[in-house]
This record gives structure tokens, C-alpha cells and sequence, in this order.
């Protein structure tokens, strides 16, 4: 056994320092290994034996390194190429409703000038401006009661307001895909739950496959080209002014605040961990709160003896971030959707009403399905991991 | 000496699918 080379998949290493970065691309894995872990992938990975590679290491290390026990681990996380050739992989699901395969479809150099020196000058500029007129045009700024539901009728706000945020959502998840490519990267859309929130995903876990600096452009390219599309319409606006382009503006701020929440794991939640060069704070905040109230379930605490401590550092006060957030959430809850759904509601059984003969009925429900749809995908997606949990 | 593992977690961009 230890005189046979070991097969490796085609891993993904980045070098961090004093840890390095090893994954399976394929299926979408990654793990954190310090250093000298490195060195043995990278002795595997040139067909060293188990033998030779265990020399290696102990010659990096200073001291024996245990080399098989490591390539028993790998080959649990299933690092070791023990397929028959030809099978297709399929990257391992990370949402309830995803898509099953990466998605690459457009050439890295067809998309790379979107995401040059010259278009992130332009990204950040259009933010500028955004920003400026915000502040200094009262008029441009968004009014709750007026922009998103400006129309008389509560249900064609409906039929205007939800089609815009889908179009909306899928220029900004498509640009995320769109810088993904720019690396010559893969990535796959899906369909989640933050807390009380629907919300539409892109994977981009492969950014763990490349240098750490290359990693904030795809996380942030959603908010660049928000920030874009907010600067046309706001520009817009100052020259000739319609309901339409009130509500996309309203939508597109509101989106744009929404990624402040940064508990709720959004496009900032990435830049912030990238930049704080954690692994796994989403896992180790938990942890961290359930120390705090001393609810920590068997083999936790030693989960967390382990943990990296960078994780540790930020969770520790990430994890209050996060209580405080489902505070944050219930407010938004009851500021923002709250009163639309009570008066969609009200809308709802005055022309209800009028009976099923009458198109108002039906058209009424067809405007109420389109917005309580979402909310009702949320119940759904919680009683659903709920389920799966107990199980 | 052993190699510990540490897994990392997905990284997802999002956007608010509920307004």
C-alpha cells in the first residue's frame, strides 16, 4: 500500500500562508489544511509514494507526519480518483432548489472586460453618483407610500412591482456568474432561505480555487451592476419622470440595503469573511451562541476546540451581529411587507367580493398569488428543513 | 504529527426574492 502512488482527483490548491486551500472542484468541496498538508497533496499530486511523500513532509515539518491517516481523510471527503472514467460528477447540493450541474457557457475572454481596471472605474463611479444624488435630489429619493405602489390600484403595483424585482434579481445574479466567468470559473444558480426571506442564490464556492484577491470581484459584481442600473434610472429621473421608473429606482435601493444585512449571509456577508480570511464563521457563530447560553449539543465543544481561530475571533462578535439581526429582520418585516400584504389583502376581499363571474375576481387573485407566492415559498422552504432536521 | 481538516463554508451571492 504505502509503496503505491495514491490517485488524486484534479484538486484545486491555494497557498494562504500557514494554511492552504485544497478542494474538489468538481463537486464543489473545499477544505482549509495547514501548511504541510500542502506539501504532501503536492508530493501525491507528482505520483510520490506514500513512503516518499511521508519523508517530505517530515523533512518540511521537522517532525514525523502521519501521511496515511491524512490520505484516508482525503479519501473520505472522496479527494481520491476511484471513479471508472467516464462517469459524470455531479458538484454536491447546497440549496433546496438548485441547479445540478456548474454552469460555465461563455468564454472567460468575452467577459473579462466587463470586470477590467476600466469597468470597476466605472462600477465605482456609478456608485458615486448614485450616492450624490440621493443625497443632494430630495425629490430622486425613495418615498415607501409613493414609488412602490404608486398606482391607485394595489394589484397592477403588484403586476408592476414583482416582474421588475425578478428582471431585476436576474440581471444582478447573472453579472455574479458573469465575473465568475471573467475567471475562467463555473457557478450555478439556486433558489434559498435567509431567515424570513426568499432569495435567489448563485454558488460561487468555487472562488475558493483561486487567490483570495480575486475572490471580491464575482462578490461584488451584483452591487456594481445594481449600482449601474440605479445611476441610468436616477439620471433618468432628473430628465423626464414616470411611475416605472419610481419603482425600479425603489426596488434597486431597497435591494441595495437589503445586502447591508450582512446576518443574513448576503453578497457582503462574503466580502466580509474573505476579508477577515475565515473559513467557516457561518458554523462557528452558531457554535459561539450556543456556548453563550450554554446549549452546546455532544461533540460541539470539541468542534469548536478545533476551529480556526480566526473563525473564533470574528465570531465572537459576529454571533451577536446575528442575534441582533433577527430583531433587524422582524422590523424590516413589519416596516416593509407588513403593510402591503394588509393592504393587498384588504384589496383582495373588496373585489373578491364582487364574485367569480366577475374578471375582478380573478384578477384580484391572480395579483394576491403573485405576491403572497413568495412568502408562502418561504413557510414552505422553513417546514421543510425543519422536517429534514428531525429527521 | 496529524493533518487537521477544517471545512469551509459555500460562499453564495443573493438576492432579496421577496418584496
Amino acid at each position: 500500500m504505502t509503496t503505491q502512488p495514491v490517485r488524486l482527483r484534479r484538486l484545486s490548491l491555494v497557498d494562504e500562508g500557514e494554511e492552504v486551500l485544497v478542494g474538489d472542484p468538481e463537486a464543489g468541496t473545499f477544505i482549509s489544511i495547514p501548511a504541510v498538508g500542502g506539501v504532501v497533496i503536492a508530493a501525491l499530486m507528482n505520483g510520490a509514494t506514500v513512503e516518499e511523500t511521508a519523508r517530505r513532509a517530515e523533512e518540511y515539518a521537522g517532525e514525523p507526519v502521519d501521511v496515511p491517516a491524512f490520505v484516508e481523510t482525503l479519501r473520505e471527503l472522496g479527494f481520491l480518483d476511484e471513479d471508472d472514467p467516464g462517469d459524470e460528477r455531479m458538484p454536491v447540493a447546497t440549496a433546496p432548489i438548485q441547479g445540478r450541474r456548474w454552469l460555465s457557457g461563455l468564454r472567460p475572454e468575452l467577459a473579462r472586460p466587463l470586470f477590467g481596471r476600466v469597468a470597476w472605474f466605472g462600477y465605482g463611479a456609478a456608485a458615486l453618483f448614485s450616492l450624490a444624488a440621493l443625497v443632494l435630489v430630495p425629490a430622486l429619493r425613495p418615498d415607501p407610500a409613493g414609488d412602490a405602489f404608486a398606482v391607485s390600484d394595489i394589484g397592477l403595483g403588484a403586476l408592476l412591482v414583482y416582474p421588475i424585482t425578478l428582471v431585476l434579481a436576474a440581471v444582478h445574479e447573472g453579472w455574479h456568474w458573469l465575473a465568475a466567468r471573467a475567471l475562467d470559473l463555473p457557478a450555478r444558480f439556486g433558489i434559498d432561505r435567509r431567515m424570513a426571506f426568499l432569495v435567489f442564490e448563485t454558488d460561487l464556492s468555487l472562488l475558493w480555487s483561486v487567490p483570495r484577491k480575486r475572490r471580491y470581484g464575482p462578490l461584488l459584481a451584483g452591487l456594481a451592476i445594481d449600482s449601474v442600473m440605479l445611476a441610468v434610472v436616477l439620471g433618468w429621473r432628473m430628465v423626464a419622470d414616470n411611475t416605472v421608473l419610481g419603482a425600479v429606482a425603489y426596488i434597486l435601493v431597497f435591494q441595495m440595503v437589503w445586502q447591508c444585512m450582512v446576518f443574513l449571509r448576503t453578497d457582503l456577508y462574503a466580502v466580509l469573511i474573505t476579508w477577515l480570511r475565515c473559513k467557516d464563521l457561518w458554523r462557528v457563530k452558531t457554535l459561539l451562541l450556543r456556548r453563550a447560553f450554554g446549549r452546546l449539543r455532544e461533540g460541539e465543544a470539541a468542534e469548536l476546540a478545533a476551529a480556526d481561530p480566526r473563525d473564533v475571533r470574528a465570531g465572537l462578535w459576529f454571533r451577536w451581529l446575528w442575534l441582533a439581526g433577527l430583531f433587524v429582520v422582524a422590523a424590516w418585516l413589519a416596516f416593509f411587507a407588513l403593510p402591503v400584504l394588509v393592504s393587498l389583502l384588504r384589496w383582495t376581499a373588496a373585489e373578491v367580493a364582487a364574485g367569480p363571474a366577475a374578471w375582478r375576481f380573478w384578477y384580484a387573485l391572480a395579483c394576491t398569488a403573485l405576491l403572497l407566492g413568495p412568502w408562502l415559498a418561504v413557510a414552505g422552504l422553513a417546514v421543510r428543513s425543519r422536517l429534514t432536521r428531525e429527521r | 504529527m496529524k493533518i487537521e481538516v477544517r471545512k469551509v463554508e459555500p460562499i453564495k451571492a443573493t438576492t432579496n426574492g421577496t418584496v
